[in-house]
């Protein structure tokens, strides 16, 4: 317990004493994160986005005029049977024409009258909802191929450009996480080599006296830790003012497509603060270590 | 307890021998004067001794031991049976005399009490038991060596290296570590001692190892100097 304080004591002198470095170290983990935190922003929220376009997506499955009430049922049995369909609502030739006079304004609304009386020509549907909307695709196969359905539609076009759109923004982040990841983890590495340098004879009595290996690395391992960990608070606070700015700047008047709108920032918070603060730890720890151990092999 | 079979050293990429062909023993207990100009391998003679390399040719044996066939682990466990004393001192400046020894305590993990109680032992026996709160920049020189030689032998060590301990010193402060030394010899600790100082060597009447260009030129008991 002393011995573990005492490497935390070590690694806050180190850190104070090696104050620009130490500076430099932290600015390239926030460099890095703020970047990182960006791309991963976007990402969340051209997830948020699929998931809200998916929620709101439906099929329209319409039935020809001919079929039978029998064979209406049938299809409707059909489509409460087939995996991933969540929602499932008749439309009558009534309530598809009381729909769409809902689209336009009262005198409007006199037009179509005539139809009412004549013969309504729409016809009656399914309206299908699913949890994922990847699967439509395949619903609307198979359903079309159905006796008694004439066609079924839904919005194949903006569905497949977010999620191709999705997965490029996830193979362009992947790669830029790397790039920066080397970049944070070659300062730390350097920022722990001067640090070593500067404490050679506490190393070399160290050395001398038999400490383990695992001794004498705790405290540089700690110190780029922290460095590290301290990187990623101020990236998380910088990251969090910037986007309940721009949150707030949405609100007041932006507008994006179909009504979406930005991810909340607890959902953003929630998933970049553990991501960063662990990537702050991970990269500290490893740059040191590789630092230290460098040290150890070519003086031993 | 110390034996070199047949011993070169030559450093990497480099054809130059620091050290060659070296044969001796050195007995449990001894007190060694290891002489020689600058470039002689006296250096290179201490860091084989402590492991920090391997010979290039021959064998290192410890208590019959081969020192090249060591793990890392029993390198460690090698080591906690040496102290050393630099020239430099190496002490820790941002830490006070009594913290200084009680480093070494510490990184071996021995429990506050017992550091306590034996770092205040031995900081009586160098003569600094009233200086422990001290910071080693307010130190002379003198003072400051007592504090590396009170770190070396913290841990009750069966070998003493010392790289030239009075290369730093005046004569008068010089003779004060040569006596503190030659007290812990007396203890049973061996001590090996690389140095220059030629009044320090003939005023000592211990055994001499004459180093010259990686050579052995003589190796004899006695006072006196190359």
């Amino acid at each position: 317990m002393r011995t573990f304080f005492n490497f935390f004591r070590d690694a806050y002198y180190n850190i104070k004493r090696n104050t620009l470095m130490s500076t430099a170290s932290i600015a390239s983990v926030v460099a890095a994160l703020i970047i990182m935190g960006i791309i991963l922003i976007l990402a969340i929220n051209v997830n948020y986005l699929v998931k809200q376009v998916e929620e709101s997506l439906e099929m329209k499955i319409y039935l020809a005029d001919t079929a039978s009430e029998e064979r209406v049922a049938e299809i409707g049995q059909l489509i409460k049977a087939t995996p991933h369909v969540t929602h499932m609502e008749y439309l009558s030739k009534e309530k598809a024409l009381e729909e769409f006079a809902s689209w336009f304004d009262e005198n409007e609304d006199k037009l179509l009258q005539g139809y009412a009386a004549n013969g309504n020509p729409l016809p009656r549907s399914y309206v299908v909802k699913v949890d994922d909307a990847s699967y439509l695709e395949d619903i609307y196969s198979v359903m079309v191929k159905q006796e008694g359905v004439t066609d079924a539609v839904y919005g194949k076009e903006y569905v497949d450009v977010l999620l191709k759109f999705n997965r490029i923004m996830n193979m362009v982040s992947f790669v830029i996480v790397v790039i920066l990841s080397l970049v944070s983890l070659f300062t730390i590495y350097n920022t722990i080599k001067l640090t070593i340098y500067a404490r050679r004879d506490d190393v070399d009595i160290m050395k001398y006296v038999g400490a383990s290996n695992a001794y004498i690395q705790m405290p540089f391992i700690i110190e780029g830790s922290v460095l590290g960990l301290i990187g990623a608070s101020v990236a998380i606070l910088l990251i969090r003012g910037v986007y309940t700015m721009v949150l707030g700047m949405m609100q007041a008047g932006a507008v994006l497509p179909l009504s979406t709108t930005l991810a909340p920032f607890d959902i953003v918070v929630h998933q970049i603060a553990i991501y960063f603060l662990l990537y702050g730890f991970v990269i500290g720890a490893a740059g040191s270590l590789i630092s230290v151990s460098k040290f150890l092999r070519t003086s031993r | 307890m110390i034996k070199f079979e047949n011993v070169s050293k030559a450093y990497d990429g480099n054809e130059f021998f620091a050290l060659k062909n070296i044969d001796l023993h050195i007995e449990k207990g001894e007190f060694v004067f290891l002489v020689g100009p600058s470039g002689a391998g006296k250096s290179t003679f201490l860091r084989l001794i402590l492991k920090d390399f391997d010979p290039t040719e021959g064998m290192i044996l410890l208590d019959e031991i081969n020192t090249k066939t060591l793990r890392k682990a029993e390198v460690q466990k090698l080591r906690r049976r040496m102290g050393v004393v630099f020239q430099d001192f190496k002490l820790l400046e941002g830490k006070t005399v009594f913290e200084n020894v009680a480093f070494a305590m510490e990184v071996l993990r021995r429990d506050t009490k017992t550091i306590q109680k034996r770092v205040l032992q031995v900081l009586e026996i160098v003569g600094l038991d009233e200086m422990a709160d001290r910071y080693p920049m307010a130190m002379s020189g003198g003072e400051r060596q007592r504090v590396a030689i009170a770190r070396a032998i913290i841990n009750g060590p069966d070998i003493l290296i010392c790289d030239e301990p009075t290369g730093n010193l005046d004569p008068r402060t010089s003779f004060g570590i040569m006596k503190l030394l030659e007290n812990i010899n007396k203890f049973g600790t061996t001590i090996i001692m690389a140095t220059h100082d030629k009044q320090v060597v003939d005023a000592f009447n211990k055994r001499v190892i004459i180093l010259d260009r990686g050579l052995v030129k003589g190796d004899r008991q006695g006072g006196y100097f190359y």
